[in-house]
């Protein structure tokens, strides 16, 4: 009896976010936002970032990166394709291929240059300023991701049904954005204001316009080979 | 067709490389029609064939600076042709190039240097040699729908023996050929996925017409040999030409690393003597990068 006593207690001690959670559950304290953005065909669309600024700005010194973020080089790829973070975020970038990559980024949200590296560059990336951040390679031009620096901790990104959840809101009024690399239009065209309550959830859909997707190709082209 | 037995082990054999090697850059296979193989200004000279190709590219790529890259890469071709099995070749090349990129980004030029030697092995062991390549070309990319290149090129061809002269006084060397090409292109993607692409090349040097016995063609000749791959009868003739070539493609992505594209090019050779030959060609050709 005794031991299983002392067994539950460092299961609790390594379990102690999940139980803090679990004793308060969500709409109890907090709102959530159910976001769904489409495109103007209604299809959800993969890879839009939904943020929830707070009308009471000091609501948002939630959350916070502390964790290790990290953008991947796989297979030439940067992965993911889009990675929404707090403003303030370090986030790091492996090469887990064997050849060298060279990450750069021309944006004015951020601007900054790894020169051809393997491994893990031996210093993270700060993300100190909001915005959308285009990475790209400068060994392979086709590689882009895009690093979303938000400057509420309230965001989420959509899967491949369109949809987000935001979580563990404070209850108060917002203003929504959804983002896509791909948007026609400015951010701001996507405003709305929303009151979360501290029970049930606020719904938002948007439908958004977007851009074709002209990506530098990595498919080869006969007679180019080499460039 | 004996060319299956070396085309299909060929092709297992790249198979193979795929499961194992990261080292491998390219595959590709395509069918190419030509409507005038020969080369010919007379209808019943020309001849026309299609052929299927399959090729490879290994090699390795050393980045010495932030913007510049050394590769080295090891070409496999082989080609098969439906009716003139002694066009049937396989050929191995090396190639040593350098690419210089003037800055950050995927719109700053590049340019690239390149020397490559390639052996060729023919059916018709005539045609056997080594072909050698330089070449020069800058490119830049206007946007991510667009981009534009242009090359100067120095070939060589050398052929292993020469034929029997068929008159002492006339030299024999048929594919002991030179030639220098300046080639213009562009590329546009038409849709996300669809890339076309077109370029204008003007070649000046050699070329090699088979005939039958024809006396312009003989006047405007540096060097003629008996060429039993057309069929009895019939001569190849040396001469110097300028050739002109429009090629047009339009390239389908499939599945990120791999394309799919449908290309037509029309060549104009002209040498003198009034001698002149057109061909058209349609090329199907797939091709996959790792
Ligand atoms: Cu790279």
């Amino acid at each position: 009896m005794k031991n299983t006593l002392r067994e539950l207690r460092v299961r609790m001690a390594h379990a102690g976010f999940a139980l803090t959670f679990c004793l308060s559950p969500v709409g109890a304290h907090a709102g959530e936002i159910h976001a769904l953005v489409r495109d103007k065909t209604g299809k959800g669309v993969v890879d839009a970032v939904v943020v929830a600024l707070p009308a009471n700005r000091s609501a948002g010194n939630a959350g916070g990166a502390s964790a290790t973020i990290i953008v991947d080089q796989v297979n030439k790829e940067f992965i993911p394709y889009v990675l929404p973070v707090q403003v303030g975020t370090a986030v790091n970038f492996p090469n887990k291929d064997n050849i060298r990559h060279h990450v750069y980024s021309f944006s004015p949200a951020k601007n900054f240059e790894l020169p051809l590296y393997m491994g893990t560059p031996a210093s993270p990336v700060l993300f100190d300023k909001p915005g959308a951040v285009v990475l790209g390679c400068n060994i392979h031009d086709w590689m882009i991701a895009y690093v979303y620096v938000s400057d509420s901790p309230y965001f989420a990104k959509t899967g491949a049904d369109g949809k987000a959840n935001l979580t563990e809101l404070p209850p108060g009024d917002y203003t929504l954005r959804a983002w896509h690399p791909r948007l026609a239009g400015k951010e701001e065209a996507t405003e709305r204001k929303v009151a979360v309550s501290r029970t049930g959830a606020v719904e938002a859909t948007w439908d958004i316009g977007l851009t074709p997707e002209f990506r530098i190709r990595r498919a080869p082209i006969p007679g180019q080979r080499g460039y | 067709m004996t060319v299956w037995k070396w085309v299909l082990p060929f092709v297992w054999g790249l198979h193979a490389l795929d499961a194992s090697a990261g080292w491998l850059d390219e595959v590709g296979l395509e069918l190419r029609f030509d409507d005038n193989l020969t080369r010919a200004q007379l209808d019943r000279d020309i001849k026309s064939d299609t052929a299927l190709v399959v090729s490879a590219a290994a090699g390795t790529g050393y980045q010495l600076t932030d913007n510049g890259r050394l590769s080295l890469t090891l070409t496999l071709s082989g080609s098969a042709y439906q009716r003139y099995e002694g066009l049937n070749n396989l050929n191995a090349g090396l190639e040593l190039a350098y690419r210089w990129k003037f800055g950050l980004g995927p719109y700053v030029p590049e340019l690239r240097l390149s020397g490559s030697a390639t052996r060729l092995d023919y059916r018709d062991a005539p045609r056997d040699g080594w072909l050698y390549l330089g070449e020069i070309a800058i490119a830049k990319r206007l946007s991510d729908r667009s981009g534009i290149r242009m090359s100067y090129r120095v070939e060589q061809r050398e052929s292993d023996t020469v034929a029997d002269r068929l008159r002492p006084a006339i030299a024999a060397d048929v594919f002991d050929l030179t030639s220098q090409n300046l080639s213009f292109g562009g590329d546009y993607a038409i849709h996300p996925e669809y890339v076309f692409s077109a370029a204008y090349t003007i070649r000046d040097g050699d070329i090699v017409s088979t005939t039958r016995r024809n006396l312009p063609v003989f006047l405007a000749s540096s060097a003629i040999a008996a060429d039993p791959v057309f069929g009895s009868g019939r001569f190849a003739y040396k001469m110097k030409a300028i050739t002109r070539s429009l090629s047009l493609g339009v390239s389908r992505v499939v599945g990120g690393q791999a394309s799919f594209t449908l290309g037509y090019e029309y060549l104009d050779s002209r040498a003198k003597g009034g001698i002149d030959y057109e061909a058209n060609l349609v090329r199907a050709t797939y091709l996959y990068q790792f």
